[in-house]
């Protein structure tokens, strides 16, 4: 008995600063951010309790609706193509070849470069008159030069950009997992005579489809929250065609200096959030 | 005959797909270092191969060469900033992620699983969450443009990371050896730090670096919490070249490829140990 109020002492005595710590600057402010909602509160301006009315102005703002729209476009294409992405390469690297280890190094880069720079070097990669996308439309193809960030093109452009920088998250880890499907299952399957894609349907997706999920799954909520690279190149714009969740949070709070609007948004996502990661932490029990 | 024509497809095939790789991959890079490499006067040639290679635009982000020096435009100070800050960030986060993610790992008392659940959770959670709170309770702690408010809010981002992925690390350490050394009558901390850390030594190296690289490349925190120039990091300097009415595209693409080597060079020395990380426990099945 007293060996076991010993433990749980010490346990206690390891973990409380980690923990400590975090409820300061992440579990205090999350139970901050519920309180604040439901107040009317201008930064600078004491705050006046106005129930549900944040809440209201939200849902009947075009422009959250919009954003909400646009976010889960951009969210649900981005994650798709950096699936399908991610895993042609991850089957094409584990194929055998001379160089293959240069081209996963290759690969692989952008995983660790930070996002501001990933986003300042598409906003170069994307000027208009100087930038190299449009330098190959007009020297290579002879084609006229796009507004890669103008109205029309702008999403497409961002989804790029996050599916430039997200491949790597994806290959690596379904290269990971690739290799735990056992050799013999192929060879017996070839042996009984199934080609290629049933092979793929019925040995690898079984294989791996729990990590799948859980990739997908964490690509969607980190998508779905980052702010930097839509920041960096379009600032939400032109208009609010990029005006994704975490923009308009920004917007509301620092450029409007509305905290009891800005808060009910963003304590409208943690549904969302809350939702994935319960089954993340299904897929990962299984 | 048939079979080495095949053979011939398949080898070609292989080397286009890895073409297709490897350009898809360095297209926009290639643009970066041919940029920051090359002269200014050249950049407005539309040229997509450099003619000539000039490493005044990296010289000018840190103030050599006269002509280039105008108040602000150098990255010196912000660079700086940058290591300072993130080698805090990362000292402090590791120290207290071997601590917390130990007990996680090892020791038995009511409310691990919590803590546990919940480490995950901070983990995963984005922070735009909880941006505008940190910046409101940070103003009213008067933390708002100083170090130690960015320390403290970078750690948020940190901290759930090294504690998570510690916990794993030290979990597969074998236990016999732990208990090896309580029978000889190590306390605790000796146990964790004669016995486990050692082992776990690779683990925590790769931990703290990319928590190091988190705390480097975000974005949030400086740009809400950081409004004085002498406090700045890298990433709201590049952002201020961005957001010049006639950006200085050579200095841009320089600072951003000196603000993308510490984390691309550390990213690569660690990438084995971090890749298996999250999807760790569905991998192993």
């Amino acid at each position: 008995m007293r060996q076991k109020i010993r433990e749980a002492l010490e346990g206690y005595a390891f973990s409380t600063p980690a923990f400590l710590l975090l409820f300061l600057v992440l579990f205090f402010p999350f139970l901050y951010v519920i309180y604040i909602s439901f107040f009317t509160k201008i930064f600078g301006y004491e705050a006046i309790f106005s129930g549900l009315k944040n809440y209201l102005e939200i849902i009947g703002d075009p422009i959250f609706r919009y954003s909400l729209n646009i976010t889960s476009v951009y969210t649900i294409s981005s994650v798709l193509l950096k699936l399908v992405i991610g895993l042609g390469f991850a089957l094409f690297l584990s194929q055998e070849f001379k160089g293959r280890s240069i081209v996963r190094a290759i690969a692989v880069i952008p995983w660790g470069l930070p996002l501001f720079v990933v986003a300042s070097v598409f906003f170069w990669f994307f000027d208009y008159n100087l930038g190299l996308a449009n330098l190959l439309l007009k020297q290579i193809l002879n084609l006229k030069p796009v507004f890669w960030l103008g109205p029309q093109l702008a999403v497409l452009s961002i989804v790029y950009v996050n599916v430039w920088k997200g491949i790597p998250f994806f290959m690596v880890n379904f290269l990971g997992v690739l290799q735990t499907v056992p050799r013999s299952l192929y060879e017996a399957a070839e042996i009984d005579g199934a080609n290629a894609w049933q092979r793929f349907a019925h040995i690898t997706i079984p294989g791996i489809r729990y990590v799948v999920l859980i990739v997908c799954l964490l690509s969607t909520i980190w998508t779905f929250g980052e702010f930097d690279t839509i920041f960096y190149l379009t600032r939400g714009g032109p208009g609010y065609i990029t005006h994704i969740i975490p923009i308009y949070i920004y917007f509301q709070a620092f450029s409007r200096f509305d905290i009891g609007m800005a808060a009910a948004v963003s304590v409208l996502t943690v549904p969302i959030f809350l939702t994935l990661i319960s089954v993340i932490l299904w897929a990962l029990r299984r | 005959m048939k079979k080495s024509s095949s053979r011939l497809i398949n080898f070609f095939l292989i080397y286009f797909l890895a073409a297709v790789v490897v350009i898809w991959t360095v297209l926009p890079l290639y643009w970066m270092i041919t940029t920051a490499i090359r002269p200014e006067k050249e950049i407005y040639e539309g040229l997509i191969i450099p003619r000539e290679i000039s490493f005044n635009s990296l010289l000018a982000i840190f103030g050599f060469g006269e002509e280039y020096i105008t108040v602000g435009s150098t990255i010196t100070n912000y660079l700086i900033n940058s290591v300072y800050l993130s080698t805090v960030v990362m000292i402090l986060a590791t120290l207290l992620g071997i601590l917390g993610g130990y007990s996680l790992a090892r020791m038995r008392f009511p409310g691990k699983d919590v803590l546990s659940s919940a480490s995950l959770f901070a983990y995963i959670f984005p922070t735009v969450v909880v941006m505008v709170p940190i910046f409101f309770i940070f103003s009213s702690w008067s933390l708002v443009n100083t170090q130690q408010g960015l320390v403290l809010a970078l750690l948020s981002v940190a901290l759930p990371y090294t504690l998570w992925m510690l916990r794993g690390f030290f979990q597969t350490i074998p236990i016999d050896l732990e208990e090896a050394a309580f029978l000889d009558g190590c306390s605790r901390l000796q146990t964790l730090l004669r016995v486990v850390f050692p082992l776990a030594v690779p683990g925590v190296v790769a931990t703290s670096t990319y928590a190091f690289i988190l705390a480097w490349s975000n974005v949030l925190f400086p740009l809400i919490l950081v409004s004085r120039t002498d406090l700045q990091v890298l990433s709201i300097g590049i952002l201020n070249y961005m957001k010049a009415d006639f950006v200085p595209w050579d200095r841009l693409m320089a600072a951003s490829l000196v603000a993308s080597l510490p984390p691309t060079l550390l990213f690569f020395a660690v990438q084995k140990y971090i890749v298996a990380g999250l999807t760790a426990g569905a991998v192993k099945r």
